[in-house]
This record gives structure tokens, sequence and C-alpha cells, in this order.
């Protein structure tokens, strides 16, 4: 092979991969637009019939809108269209880092049995008053929600510091635990009496008008903290994908990776749960677009992930306005709906880019 | 320089490797690690690249960065991601070159890629590739990394006859011109008759021996260890090949 | 010899006399309960049903049907009660401790647990040897498919289905006629539908004389026992009250079935003239809520007090009833008791002040309480802020 020939093959290597980044960046940006619009169309979508004119007027110069209009936008619309777009976000990175850590393309918070406990948690309050913690009445679901899902993440944590702990024992301990706390549920909604029970499956199909400031501000900042740490990490966390040997062969300590990974997954899954509800398939579907539109670079997956949770969050949100006029449909109703489709053509297709 | 002292390992309960004492083997060498099955081979290079616990000790000197000296290419090859290749020779590399992508870690994988003759495959998904490429893949990831000690756990088994021999070419060019120590683990005899400055034989655990490709490839290492009846001779050309004869 | 053989036959005959005197007392049973015939009736489900009226062993398949029975045996309803189900303890422990006060022996009524619309224990049930069983027909279906109708016929233990909760505007008079049927009370049977008739057509009346224009009303259901808003009634139940109330409830426009959630910003585009809170005491389920404590013997500042929380809702903002004040709470447990009348009369006072000022729910149901059931009346199920004060 001569120098010049060696070159020119270089620079195509080189070049292509840039090239690819390139696209990659184009896709990012696009779902930024997308979940913009998205956005602005859940600001838009109400009862109260605005125009695009006035609902952007009362956002941008809030002091000069009429009274009635600013309550709506900013009081009872605002904080559930941004919750959707940060709750998004929160199960779609967990979903993406939860596949990534376990190496399993099927799991997510939803399969690993945090969202089945944290709706167990809530259950326990909604039907008994009990409460796992001393909280102010008002939060004791959430609280409860958010202490039984770290439990079962740390459950599935110890289970995989055993020796000869498998990937996918841990699924199929998630799997055993998902069934568990639905029992759990069950017996539950036995003893509750009638209002708790339409409590406690109401609460079980998520819904964004539990969303109040607050709230919205914690699942921010819990979004905010881990998504610069796991882009920190990214070069590690990408390798996992190509199996823990050789993961470990580049001295990535990978036990430890994995423990700290699963807490911060676990805490941005509990937290969205405990605060809106079980919202499904946004942590198994979400990621998995991702992972079609962009590869599995985590540089890109992350964010790709992210924004493709916010965006089908948003749109589902749209969704349930204009479904049902006036009424509240529960939001996890239609990502469900959504999202089920979209996981079986996934399960059957079979290409190979997706995996 | 690499050297070890009574290394040893253990799964459970029972010893896989015990009281290991390599001398000391030195950059610019290619070193060929042999054995039967499950003599050990595997676990002594993991214990090598530090990701196994164990008792002994493993002495490297005269590197530049001990955490980064060492690269170590497993046996299992057969992992695959929505990745291409250039992609995951790039994480090897970033594994050891900071946080930010920087133009040298592109251009660090073009040329470990063209290396080993492999550019045209830059833009293929893991995924699609024979198993062949990706133990080029496995092996282009160890050097991307510029290491100084290269610890190959039979990186061939999948390749052709030709890509084989290619592959050798490229590994005793890396020791000899590169000065990297290269220890690899080889079922071929043959290629470690014919590219191999030194051979060690492990044999249950054990070191059985150490020494030159035809002072180790002797008939009674070979069925001691091996349990077949072999010669090492010289052919028509006045080459040394490994005659086997029997199994026993 | 013959004076050893009458001596033997005397006291034979003295024996088997004595032998025969309990069955003598059975036959003649002292007390209140008349002697039992057969009778066929056709209960609320539109079965015809053969049992012995009056029964003397009924089941009750849910707490509740207690509150009925009671008015119509005020002076020992539980005479006649074998066992029942306990989900009246946990449902409306308010009623629950005013029964217990005046009949302590409630507490140790033979008893099984459950929802009220699932299954009863039928082992439970047999044991029992009632003479009747009293199911609510929400639990038709359940018990269809567990064939649990033919097994009690099997021991010749009759079923009746009765419904004061499904379609209460319908069934609760009929299931008054048919328990004072099966009770052996038909002459009360038909006071009590004739006193409810007559506090429903107060106010019916007068909405057919004035036909008042009808204000839009948000009915907020369960509030301050979660922390969602804003859940609502369909056009049943309470939206159905709202209505013969002289009201439109708006909830009847949006949600499909009995019981729904309604966005906030529908219940602002909508600007409901008056707000309704159903509420109670719900310390057990929520500590220190936002609920208002209603119900019998509630202090009448510390309802007030929690009902002006709720004008502070968002959902509320600018609406017509926040400048009006038309804020109202009324006991949550009216969605399920037979007692609606009383929930339809103060609706109908604070819908139409004007149209209903000598109207005193209050007083009716005092009377009711008078007339027809061994507790005593305690106000406190229901609290406004508007003018027109209870």
């Amino acid at each position: 092979m001569t120098d010049v020939h060696t070159k020119a093959l270089s620079l195509t290597g080189r070049d292509a991969y840039q090239a690819l980044s390139a696209r990659r960046w184009i896709v990012l940006l696009m779902l930024v637009v997308g979940v913009c619009i998205a956005l602005v169309g859940d600001l838009s979508t109400g009862p109260a019939s605005y125009s695009l004119g006035d609902v952007v007027r009362t956002l941008v110069l809030p002091a000069k809108a009429d009274a009635q209009m600013r309550v709506i936008v900013w009081s009872i619309r605002m904080p559930s269209a941004l919750m959707g777009v940060v709750v998004g976000m929160a199960l779609a990175i967990g979903g993406a880092q939860m596949q990534t850590i376990l190496n399993n393309p099927l799991a997510s918070p939803f399969t690993l049995g945090i969202s089945a406990g944290a709706s167990f948690g809530a259950a326990l309050a909604l039907a008994f008053g009990v409460a796992l913690i001393p909280v102010a009445g008002d939060y004791i679901v959430a609280a409860n929600a958010f202490v039984v899902a770290m439990a079962t993440a740390f459950l599935i944590h110890l289970a995989s510091l055993r020796r000869g702990a498998s990937i996918q024992m841990i699924v199929l301990l998630g799997i055993a635990l998902v069934f568990s706390f639905n029992t759990a549920l069950a017996i539950t909604q036995y003893f509750a009496a009638e209002q708790a029970v339409a409590a406690i499956v109401f609460w079980t199909m998520g819904s964004l008008t539990k969303a109040t400031w607050p709230k919205l501000a914690i699942t921010a900042i819990v979004v905010g903290v881990t998504l610069p740490v796991f882009l920190r990490r990214r070069w590690q966390l990408t390798a996992l994908r190509l199996g823990e040997a050789r993961a470990a062969s580049f001295g990535i300590p990978v036990r430890r990776l994995r423990l700290e990974t699963l807490i911060l997954v676990s805490l941005l899954s509990a937290i969205p749960v405990a605060f809106v509800g079980t919202i499904g398939f946004i942590g198994l579907v979400g990621p998995h677009i991702a992972r079609m539109m962009v590869g599995e670079d985590q540089r890109f997956l992350l964010p790709a992930s992210a924004l493709t949770g916010a965006l089908i969050m948003s749109s589902s949100s749209i969704l349930t306005k204009i479904l049902v006029p006036g009424a509240v449909l529960p939001i996890g109703i239609v990502t469900s709906a959504i999202g089920l489709p979209v996981f079986l053509y996934l399960i059957l297709r079979s290409g190979r880019d997706i995996w | 320089m690499l050297s070890t002292h009574h290394l040893g390992a253990s799964f459970g309960s029972r010893q896989v490797l015990r009281d290991v004492t390599l001398p000391p083997c030195h950059g610019g060498e290619v070193v060929a690690v042999i054995g039967p099955n499950a003599a050990g081979k595997s676990t002594l290079f993991r214990r090598l690249a530090a990701i196994l616990p164990g008792p002994g000790e493993c002495r490297l000197e005269g590197v530049r960065d001990p955490d980064r000296a060492v690269a170590y290419m497993p046996q299992d090859q057969t992992a695959s991601a929505v990745l291409t290749v250039f992609e995951s020779v790039l994480l090897a590399r970033k594994q050891v070159s900071g946080w930010r992508l920087e133009k040298s870690d592109l251009m660090a994988v073009d040329q470990a890629l063209a290396a080993l003759d492999m550019s045209d495959l830059a833009n293929e998904i893991l995924s699609e590739l024979s198993g062949g490429q990706r133990q080029l893949v496995g092996l282009a990831q160890c050097l991307v990394r510029e290491p100084q000690v290269l610890l190959l756990d039979e990186p061939t088994s999948a390749l052709d006859m030709h890509r084989q021999l290619e592959a050798m070419r490229q590994v005793r060019r890396l020791a000899h011109d590169d000065g990297m120590l290269v220890l690899i683990a080889l079922h071929h005899l043959d290629l470690a008759l014919k590219f191999a400055d030194k051979v060690a034989i492990l044999y249950d655990g054990t070191l059985h021996d150490f020494g030159t490709a035809a002072g180790v490839l002797t008939p009674e290492n070979l069925a001691a260890t091996f349990r077949i009846r072999a010669r090492v001779e010289s052919c028509s050309q006045g080459k040394p090949h490994l005659i086997v004869d029997d199994a026993i | 010899m013959t004076e050893h053989r009458s001596l033997l036959h005397a006291a034979v005959i003295t024996l088997v006399l004595i032998a025969l005197l309990p069955t003598a007392a059975f036959a003649v049973e002292p007390g209140l309960t008349q002697t039992q015939a057969p009778v066929t009736l056709t209960d609320i489900a539109g079965r015809q049903v053969t049992l012995h009226a009056p029964v003397k062993r009924m089941l009750l398949g849910e707490g509740r049907q207690l509150y009925l029975i009671a008015s119509l045996e005020p002076r020992n309803p539980l005479a006649h009660v074998v066992a029942w189900r306990t989900d009246l303890i946990a449902a409306d422990p308010a009623t629950y401790a005013q029964y217990l006060k005046v009949f302590p022996e409630l507490a140790k009524l033979p008893s099984f647990r459950g929802q009220e619309d699932s299954l009863i224990d039928i082992e439970s049930a047999i044991i029992q040897k009632p003479d009747v069983v009293l199911l609510n027909l929400e639990a038709m279906q359940a018990n269809k498919d567990a064939n649990y109708i033919e097994k009690l016929a099997a021991l010749n233990i009759p079923v009746v289905y009765v419904d004061f909760r499904h379609r209460p505007l319908e069934n609760t008079e009929p299931t008054i006629r048919l328990l004072g049927k099966i009770m052996g009370r038909e002459a009360r049977a038909e006071e009590i539908i004739a006193f409810r008739r007559q506090a429903m057509a107060a106010v019916a009346n007068v909405l057919a004389a004035k036909q008042p224009k009808r204000a839009n009303v948000f009915v907020e259901r369960i509030g301050g026992y979660s922390q969602d808003c804003c859940l609502s009634f369909g056009a049943e139940n309470f939206g159905k009250y709202v209505e013969l109330a002289g009201g439109h409830n708006i909830g009847s426009d949006i949600i499909p079935s009995t019981f729904g959630q309604i966005n906030p910003e529908q219940v602002i585009v909508a600007d409901p003239a008056h707000v309704v809170v159903t509420s109670a005491d719900w310390q057990a389920y929520v500590p220190g809520g936002h609920w208002i404590p209603l119900g019998p013997g509630a202090d009448p500042r510390l309802t007030r007090k929690k009902l002006e929380w709720f004008t502070t809702r968002d959902a509320y903002t600018g609406i017509a009833a926040k400048k009006t004040q038309n804020f109202h709470g009324i006991w949550h447990q009216f969605y399920n008791s037979p007692y609606e009348f009383f929930a339809v009369q103060q609706l109908a006072k604070w819908f139409h002040p004007d149209l209903f000022a000598d109207l005193d729910p209050n007083a009716t149901f005092a009377e009711y309480h008078r007339r027809f059931l061994p507790i005593d009346y305690r106000p406190g199920y229901s609290v406004s802020l508007s003018d027109s004060q209870q």
C-alpha cells in the first residue's frame, strides 16, 4: 500500500464519520424544533379556545393579558405542558441508560418493576392513608411512590451484586417484581373503599394534571443534574454496549459504573412516577426510536432519547385534550396506545440497525 | 518490560492459575502463550490486564503511563451494536484520551484501520461484520490506544489462512518496528513457531516451560501438555515446521 | 297387673306431653312477629322470588341496607338481621358510630368483608340460615357468574335484589316497598315513600310552576381527597340531583359515565354560577388534607373555614360563583344513601333562594329522623358561603 493510497482512504474514514456526525446533529436540531412546536401546541390546546396569537401574547407579555387567559395559560396549561416535556425526558433517559447497563432492548423502568413499585406505594397512601415517611398530607402519595420505587431499584442492585448474577437474571427479577407488585396492588384495591379504588386506578394511568410548579422544579433539577453526569461518562457507557468483557478490557470499572448509573436511573424513573403516576412505554419506545435515528453513541443517543421522549409526551398531551374535550383522559392511555404498536413493530422487524 | 511473580487466580473454590512466574519479557518481543483448552491462558491475560484480582504480582517497568500501557483484546468478539467500525474503534480510543473529541483521535482511528487494511470497512455496522472482521476490529481497538504491551487472546482463530498470516505479520511488525511487547495466545502451534520470539507453555494453570520456540516445542513437552506425538523438523526449504503424528 | 299397666300408660303419655311442650311453645310465638306465609314478589332486577314473609332472618349483602331496614323497623332493626357486610363501617364511619351508640350489639353482628359489589362469602351466608339474602343490584353480574342464586336456592334461601345507588331516583321507592313487603311493614313503607315524595315534590312543583333559569353548576367530587382537580359527576347521581334542584350540571355534558375528571380549564370556560363541593371527614385517608369534615354533628365554623379554601383553587379563577360567593359544601355520602331528598332540597335552596325561602331542608331531614329512624338528627351535612345561609 502506497502512502498516497493510504492517505486517500484515511480521508474517507474520517470524513465519513464527520458527515455522519453532522447528519446526527441535524436530527437533534430537528427534534429540538419538534419539541418546541409540540410545546407551543400543547399550550394552545384546551377547552378555552384561544388563538395561537393570543397564547403567544400571553406567554410573552403576561402582565398585559386578560386575567382569565393569564391564569389558564400560566397556572393551568403551563405547568402541565412543561411537566410533560420534563417527564418525557426523564423517562426516556432512564430507559436508554437501563437498556445500556443491562444490555437488553426490553429494559425500562416499566419492565423492571420500578413503576409497579411506585404504583403500589401510591395505592397504600390512597387506600389507607399509610405514609411510609413522615411528610405533609399533600405529598404522602408522591413520597410513598418514590420510596417504594427506590427500594425496588435498590433490590435490583443488590441482586446484581451476587456472584454469577447475569444480566438475564436481573431482567427476569425485574419481571418477577412487576408481577409481585401488581398482586400487592390488587390486594390493596380489594380492601380499599370505592373512591380509593377509583383514585388508584386513575393514578396508575398517569395524568399531567397533577403537575404543580414545585413538582416541575424538582423533576427538572433531577434531569438537569443527571444528564451532564451521563454525558461526562458517555464513552464508557457507550462501550458497555460492546459487552461486559470488552468494556472491562478497556479498563472500565463495569460494576461500579452500573451501580452509579442504576442509582441515577432510579431517580429518573421514581420521581416522575411519584409526581404524575405511571406513564408507560416512553422509557421503552423513546430510546429505541432515538437509536434508529442517531445510533448507539451516547453523545447523540442521550439527547435524542430525551427529546424523543419529550416529543411523544407533548404530542400525547395534545391528543388527550383533543380526543375527549373538556374531560381529563389519563395520558398513560394515549402513550400506551401510541407506544404499543411501535413496540410490536420493533419486535417483529428483523432489521439489523435497531439493536 | 513485563514480569510476573507467583501470579495466581481462582474462580470460587477452583484454583485456575497457580504460581505463574514469567521471566522478564521486553518490548520488541513477540511472546506466544500456548497450551491446551482450559490451561488458563485467558485467565493469565486477564490477570495481566488487571481486570481479574488474585494473588501474586505483575511488574511493569519502563513504561510511559502504567494505566494506559496495557491493551487487552479478549477472546470473545461476538458483541454487536448499532455502531460503525469507525465508531467502535473511536470508542476504544476515547477510553484513554479524554472527554472531548479531538482531530487527533479521528486520525488515530484512521491510522489503526489502515494498519490492518480495514479502511474500506470503516462505515460498516458492527452487527453486519463476519467473525473474522470483528476480530480485526478488536485488534484495531487495541492498537488505537497506542499501548506498549499488547495482550491478544486468540485474535486469529476466525480468520482465513491469508488473513491469519497477514495479522501475524502485523503483530511481528508492531513488536519489532514499534517496540511493543506482544503476548499472544495461540492455538496454531505453527504460527508460534513462525512468528514468536519466545514461547510460554501453560498447562493446568501453571507455567510448564518458557523459552525460544525451538527450545520449548520439544516432543516431551508436547506429549506432556498437549497429549500429542509431535516433532519439529525442517522442511525442504530449511524452515522449521511442526509435524503431528498422532494423539496419545 | 292392670294397675301397673295403667300407671305405665299414664307415665308414657305424660312423658310424651312433656316432650311435646317445646313444640307447642314454638307453634305459638310471642312477640312482634306474625305468622309466616309464602309470598311471591318481583324484585328490582325483575325476578320473581318466592319467600316466607315476614322474614325473620335477613342477610344484608351491603351494610347500607341497614338505613332502610332501620327506617322500616326503628325500634329494633337488628331483630331480624342475622348477618351483614362490613362495608358501612369503612365507608361511612360517622353514621355507623351513630347507630352503634344506640345499638351496641351491632358490633357483634356476624359479618363478612368485601366490596359492596363483590361476591358475598357464600359459606358465611349459608351457616346463618337466612330467610332471605338481600343483594345489591350492582352485584348481579358477579353473582350470575358464580351461580350463587342456584346454590342458595338449593338450600331454599331466596335472593332478592335491591337498589338505591345504581339508579337511586327510579329504584329507591320500589326497594322500600319491596322491603316493606318482606318485613311485613307495608304500611310503614308507604309512609316513608309518601314522605320522600312530598319532600321531592316540594322542590319539583315550585320549579315546574316558576320555570326559573338553570344556572351552570360545577360539582367538585370528593373535594380535598386528592390533589387533582377537578373530579366531578356525569349525568347520574349528584349530577341528576343538580338537575332536579333546578341547576345545570356542567359534568353532564362532558363526563360519559357517572364519575370522571374535568379539565380545570373547562370549569373556567363554563363559568359556573355555583360550585358544590362534596366532601367528608377523611382524616383516616388524607391526614391534614383540604377536605371538609361534613357529616352528622359537624362543627359549622370549621366546615365553613375549610370550604373557604376551595375559593382559592386555580380552576375557579374569575368565575361567576366567586363573585357571588356561591360556594357550597355537602356531605359526600349522599351519593350513596336513600336520603337524596335532603340533598335535592338543599341544592334547590342554594340555587334558587328566593323561590325556596320557606323550605328548610334541615327540618325535613330532622322530621325524617324523628318519624322513621332510631337515631337522632344531628345537623352538619351541608355548609355554604353564600348569603342565604343554612
